[in-house]
């Protein structure tokens, strides 16, 4: 037997996408199970959603800064390795539920950083410069940290350390 | 030109969403990073009034940008002279400077660039 309510009722409840459900007994099981599994593929379409919504947005970006002097200055365009590797960091974000979504920031020197903000002095930025290599600097209140790494076919472990650093300590 | 003196209030005009954050109005430390030839345009706001200033950004900034103006990121200058960075006047046009002396090295810009963008206080444009 199961029952749905938007109230916390302790043992035999569950939570499903902030509703309660409470119930016993085989049936419940069975639709606890259930709903864990559809929890998950929810969750899996929605990142697989946003980051659909950041490839848009770094082509936007791309096109609009895709010649010198996009800034109305002196600025590097975008140039297509930078463009590749970027999309690459977007795939390859982690789906972990800490991590958001990055702010996208053309960079006048033609590189592309990623943004990770929690308030003015609580700051990471990752960036691409096409050559398989990302470098990072954060801001952590009055610390700061800064690296370069090797960027192949997994997503560094120093970023996803940098980003538990910033919005889970 | 007079040098610039570490009281005198510094503005940068701000121009998309690259350079601030609409969700919170928070300053990304590109509004502040220098450009190819290491330097970052600013004004010198001391002792005008916000009408005048805007009209500087109106005048001598939006035609060369090609865009509107969404705000500007006002700071004092010894919130930049902190860091070892400079600020040389250079007019025209009137009341022009530049933040110069940056570190080489693109990270320790983007280091510096973020904590500016902290100190600053971003004013939308009405």
């Amino acid at each position: 037997m199961i029952a749905l309510s938007n109230s916390n009722t302790g043992n035999g409840s569950m939570n499903c996408r902030g509703l309660s459900i409470t119930g016993f007994g085989g049936e419940y099981e069975e639709y606890r199970r259930y709903s864990e599994d559809e929890n998950r593929a929810f969750e899996k379409a929605e990142t697989f959603s946003h980051k659909q919504a950041l490839l848009q947005q770094l082509d936007s970006l791309c096109k609009e800064c895709s010649e010198e002097g996009w800034d109305g200055d002196d600025a590097f365009a975008i140039s297509e390795d930078v463009y590749d590797e970027s999309r690459k960091f977007i795939r390859h974000l982690p789906d972990i539920s800490f991590i958001p979504m990055p702010d996208i920031i053309a960079e006048y020197s033609g590189e592309i950083t990623f943004e990770w903000s929690k308030g003015k002095r609580h700051v990471l930025l990752v960036t691409m410069c096409g050559k398989n290599e990302i470098s990072y600097v954060a801001l952590f209140g009055t610390n700061e940290v800064q690296g370069t790494v090797f960027f192949g076919d997994t997503f560094p472990p120093v970023i996803i350390e940098n980003l538990r650093r910033l919005f889970l300590l | 030109m007079d040098s610039v003196k570490p009281e005198e209030k510094l503005t940068r005009f701000i121009f998309d969403s690259n350079e601030y954050r609409s969700s919170d109005k928070g300053l990304k430390h590109s509004a502040f990073m220098p450009n190819n030839k290491g330097k970052t345009s600013v004004f010198r706001i001391s002792g005008i009034s916000d009408e005048e200033i805007w009209d500087i950004g109106e005048r001598e900034v939006v035609p060369k940008k090609g865009k509107a103006m969404k705000g500007r990121a006002d700071i004092p200058a010894y919130e930049v002279l902190k860091h070892n960075l400079s600020v040389d006047p250079e007019e025209p046009p009137p009341r022009h400077a530049n933040i110069v002396s940056w570190n080489l090295n693109r990270q320790d810009q983007r280091l510096i660039a973020v904590k500016l963008a902290a100190d600053a206080n971003f004013i939308e444009k009405q």
